[in-house]
């Protein structure tokens, strides 16, 4: 019996509160859709606003990633010349130190023609490395071409349609039309475009789908200059052995 | 005997805030994130073709650690996304 009581209390109290909100409810309701005519303008300007606003951060951002990438690939580049430097001066103290060891004509000849198929094969390793390079960076700045141009179409079309939905409620006002179905119709409009803005970004976020092609496109190119020159190597290793056991050297002079 | 007691405890306390402060300041102290890149050193010439064979093929691998940081140019193309996510969520018809 007390609980019933108590149940009582709270749907009698909840009641009172519904009571007194409901009114305000439907007014702040009815409200909107009357002063939607009235606040049009303010709307408007507040998405221009907010328009103009991501227009400064996205150049903003788009400067950043620019500055990032180029510092990115000229750190890259220092430390590949860095690295190719420390390995060409080592290179050449192995060579002086074979050098030491070929005394004929024929073990001196078999070095050079060893030493030339080395740098050659160096050569066209990082020839082919850096042409990979060359293609991977132009390929990312394609893309970001490529995105910036999707981005701001998409960006564009959004705003046009705002601007037409807008347009047209102002012209509904003008013409008389009932509010509730200027705002009904300004919503629908301001939906659809952003429907069309958000299936328009969903093919532009494909384009991660374009940067693992790159990737791949480049490492298989490294992976190809890498293997050839294994096996110039190779062979240039067995070249020489076999020249320069066919030359043995002079015994000393007793 | 109170007097010892206080003196006690007041050097207990002290001695463990003491230990909470260096723990949680060890704690904030920044962690390197990115390990240090391991360095190929060249090896020495020794006059030996196989030796001079082998500094090559260690020079890929060096080489190799470089290459793979430019793939991480690709992460940074699609970093306005937020910006164009943002602006689209502000564009919100339920403000009306």
């Amino acid at each position: 019996m007390r609980n019933f009581g108590k149940i009582f209390k709270v749907l009698f109290g909840g009641a009172i509160i519904a009571g007194f909100l409901a009114p305000a409810l439907l007014l702040a309701q009815g409200n909107a859709e009357r002063g939607i005519c009235a606040r049009l303008s303010t709307l408007s300007s507040k998405i221009d606003e907010r328009s103009a606003n991501f227009n400064s951060k996205l150049e903003a951002r788009r400067n950043e990633i620019a500055n990032r990438i180029e510092k990115r690939q000229t750190e890259f580049d220092a430390r590949l010349a860095e690295k190719r430097a420390r390995w060409d001066a080592n290179r050449d103290e192995h060579f002086a130190k074979l050098e030491e060891k070929a005394q004929t004509e024929a073990q001196k000849q078999a070095l050079l023609t060893f030493r030339e198929a080395v740098t050659a094969a160096i050569s066209a390793r990082r020839a082919a490395i850096d042409t990979a390079n060359q293609n991977f960076r132009e390929g990312v700045q394609a893309a970001i071409a490529s995105r910036k141009s999707a981005v701001d179409t998409a960006t564009a079309t959004l705003r046009n349609s705002l601007k037409t939905a807008f347009d047209k409620a102002s012209s509904d006002c003008q013409a008389g039309v009932d509010p509730k179905t200027v705002r009904e119709n300004l919503r629908t409009d301001l939906k659809a475009a952003r429907d069309k803005f958000v299936s328009d970004r969903q093919e532009i976020e494909k384009l991660k789908t374009q940067m693992e092609t790159l990737i791949n496109t480049r490492k298989e190119a490294i992976k190809k200059a890498i293997d050839d020159f294994k096996a110039a190597i190779e062979k240039a290793k067995t070249d020489f052995k076999a020249a320069f056991l066919a030359s043995p050297t002079p015994a000393p002079a007793e | 005997m109170n007097t010892r007691l206080i003196v006690v405890i007041i050097i207990g306390v002290i001695v463990i805030a003491g230990l909470g402060f260096f723990v949680s300041r060890k704690a904030k102290l920044p962690v390197s994130v990115v390990p240090p890149k391991e360095e190929i050193v060249p090896p020495p010439a020794t006059g030996n073709v196989d030796d001079l064979v082998g500094a090559l093929l260690k020079e890929i691998t060096d080489e190799e650690s470089v290459l793979k940081d430019e793939e991480g140019n690709t992460t940074l193309v699609t970093q306005d996304s937020q910006e164009v996510g943002n602006f689209v969520n502000s564009i919100n018809e339920s403000e009306l």
